[in-house]
């Protein structure tokens, strides 16, 4: 049996890099154009490129956001633009609108067409109507249960994505334009505002909330992969290094554990804490047991908490000084326990006695973002390994 | 261009009188965003009654637990012969064809009905139409009209949906405040200052804009570009109200519809941005 996909968000030729280096079998990205991400740092025709050629020597994929609800004049060099992502290398292309579907479905028999969560698909009905159109993959509805992921699954010659990560759309994906009424933005073209985590005037002194909690499906991979869901799927193009390379990581263990079987509900439940703590809003699983209830929703104005525990960016080794070089990203000092962790999955635990500043000099703390720091340690680590606080001092 | 009614009252049928050239009727259990909703045997009734247009709306998101009953419930409409089926979900457009059933379908897509190629390829599925969606700008919809040889279907005047959630947001709301539940609300965003009526029913929870959509201005021109059918909703508007407005359209009475409906153009002159500047 095939097995499972570990598919992940990356906004930057960078994060394209980490989140593969840190385990994820592909990822989607969004070009210049076509995306619904229209005010993010999205590829260019060289950065896919690169991109491709990087994830394809890792035996990995890369698939093109092309999901937005057409306008006539977002119609203009299409073809073009289609043909460029085709060229630059990419394996499949994630498709809303049922004319570009069939467009690239009849024009280009070496990309896959995936149909986008946009679509809403909800049902084996118009999943097999995607099939019979020639289409590869489904990405599902993220308002399903576990019984219908379960059938619209065994669908024969058609794959299943589904959202294990991330944010969620309080309402039905494309079946929304909130945006578009309050600040003009087209929330189906790219510039969704997010007015669903707006907090909007209700009698009196009362706030009406509407935002949902974040979606973590940790706990139930296991059943994802026996219901033969084919791509596991996770939300956040514009989430930082960190978060990805943690959330990426820890699926990808979990994922490989329970494939060889050796998943301890021990290291779930120590995975299912690192990923709690890296997420900046609190996390349910949504409507996989259940319909999505009061317990899912954000009833304040701000749903967002900070997170400081990610310290720094490993970016090379210092030989004279026997010492890993990092980019600070956040406040740490000497006694703080933390830990280091490398794409491969390895994981140091690391008390920081000494820190040299840029020019060798030793310091007591690390204050300045985007400093450059040195800590003493014995080994060479790959490229975009990192640290996080585990106890201050 | 046809004029469809969108009724809330119990006796539909008094309204036809007035002009339209047909109705159009939510059905129940299969639909949502709209303020009454019809069952089978009274669509029946309707067909039995008058040889007026007779058109169905099924636009929930279907789950596969519907499907065989929304399998029976399309031969069903064949057998009543009504005059199309408005439809969200491709389940239904999957089964139509798959059983080969007699039925015009519509491309109701809410907001994602925006483009020329798209409503011609579904014509080439076999699609009759296209309600078209509230967020193009006149000049889009001309050139839809112009590159198209589908049924076009508009909202002349109503109150907009703006989004559709399978959660019960009201329900969990009042039940997080401790409060008496309400079916119904109206909110309001506090900069822009634009208020949605919030409806939750079974099927989850529905946002309209709270100000009714009226394309008075263009009626004219959406009539002469050989738009097809035009639809005026009842909404609030009481029973003479709602006969005025009727009357108004049909015999085209721009000041009147004004009048009564106020002058909430939506989108026809504002070109939505996606790229933030």
């Amino acid at each position: 049996m095939k097995k499972i996909e570990l598919l992940a968000p990356a906004g930057d030729l960078e994060r394209l890099k980490v989140t593969l280096l840190y385990g994820a079998d592909a990822v989607y990205v969004g070009g210049e154009k076509l995306g619904l991400r229209a005010n993010a740092t999205n590829f260019t025709k060289d950065e896919l490129k690169e991109g491709c050629i990087f994830a394809h020597s890792l035996n990995k994929r890369v698939y093109l956001t092309t999901n937005i609800v057409f306008h006539d004049s977002d119609r203009i060099n299409m073809e073009e633009y289609i043909k460029m992502a085709v060229d630059c290398g990419v394996d499949a292309f994630i498709v809303s609108d049922l004319y570009l579907a069939k467009y690239i479905i009849d024009n280009y028999k070496t990309v896959e067409v995936h149909i986008s969560t946009q679509d809403s698909i909800t049902n084996r009905e118009s999943a097999s109507f995607y099939r019979d159109l020639g289409v590869k993959r489904v990405v599902l509805a993220r308002e399903l249960s576990k019984e219908e992921i379960k059938e619209i699954s065994s669908i024969n010659n058609l794959e299943t994505e589904v959202f294990i990560h991330g944010a969620m759309c309080t309402c039905f994906s494309g079946r929304c334009a909130l945006s578009n009424y309050v600040t003009n933005r087209d929330a189906n073209r790219g510039g969704c505002a997010q007015v669903c985590r707006f907090a909007f005037d209700y009698q009196d002194e009362d706030k009406f909330t509407l935002a949902t909690k974040d979606l973590n499906m940790a706990m139930y991979i296991k059943d994802l992969i026996e219901m033969g869901v084919s791509s596991l799927k996770v939300e956040g193009r514009m989430r930082s290094l960190y978060y990805l390379a943690t959330v990426i990581g820890s699926y990808r263990f979990l994922i490989d554990s329970i494939y060889d079987e050796t998943l301890t509900d021990e290291k779930l439940l120590e995975y299912e804490r690192r990923l709690d703590k890296v997420a900046n809003r609190d996390t349910t699983s949504q409507y996989f047991n259940h319909l999505a209830d009061v317990t899912d929703q954000y009833y304040t104005g701000r749903q967002e908490v900070s997170n400081q525990e990610y310290l720094g960016l490993i970016i090379g080794y210092d030989d004279e000084l026997e010492s890993i070089v990092l980019k600070e990203r956040n406040y740490f000092k000497v006694g703080d326990e933390v830990e280091i962790f490398t794409p491969d999955g390895d994981i140091y635990p690391y008390k920081i006695d000494i820190i040299y500043n840029e020019n060798n000099e030793v310091i007591e703390i690390a204050r300045h973002p985007e400093e450059i720091l040195k800590l003493p340690f014995k080994e060479k680590l790959k490229p975009y390994s990192m640290i996080r606080l585990i106890n201050k001092r | 261009m046809k004029i469809l009614g969108v009724i809330r009252d119990d006796n539909y049928l008094e309204y036809l009188n007035e002009g339209l050239a047909g109705i159009i009727l939510p059905l129940k259990d299969y639909s949502v965003d709209y303020f009454k909703y019809y069952n089978l045997l009274q669509i029946e009734g309707y067909k039995k009654s008058t040889d007026k247009l007779c058109f169905v709306v099924i636009n929930k998101m279907i789950f596969n637990n519907e499907l065989d009953s929304l399998s029976k419930v399309l031969k069903e409409l064949e057998r009543i012969k009504v005059d199309g089926v408005f439809f969200y979900d491709l389940a239904i457009l999957n089964l139509v064809r798959k059983n080969h059933l007699n039925l015009n379908l519509i491309f109701n897509q809410t907001h994602m009905v925006a483009n020329s190629d798209t409503i011609n390829l579904y014509s080439s599925l076999g699609v009759k139409g296209a309600y078209l969606s509230n967020e193009i700008t006149k000049k889009e919809i001309l050139k839809i009209r112009e590159n198209t040889k589908s049924d076009l279907f508009i909202l002349l005047l109503g109150r907009a949906v703006a989004a559709m959630s399978r959660r019960n947001l009201l329900t969990s709301y009042f039940a997080n405040k401790n409060k008496e539940k309400k079916d119904t609300i109206i909110i309001k965003e506090p900069k822009s200052k634009q208020e949605f009526l919030v409806i939750e029913n079974k099927f989850g929870t529905s946002f309209f804009y709270n100000k009714i959509l009226n394309l008075s201005n263009v009626y004219k021109s959406l009539d002469d570009s050989g738009i097809n059918y035009g639809i005026i909703e009842q909404g609030n508007f009481k029973k003479c109200e709602y006969k005025e407005l009727i009357r108004a359209f049909v015999n085209f009475d721009k000041e009147k519809i004004d009048k009564l409906a106020g002058h909430n153009r939506g989108f026809l002159y504002r070109e939505t941005i996606y790229k933030v500047k």
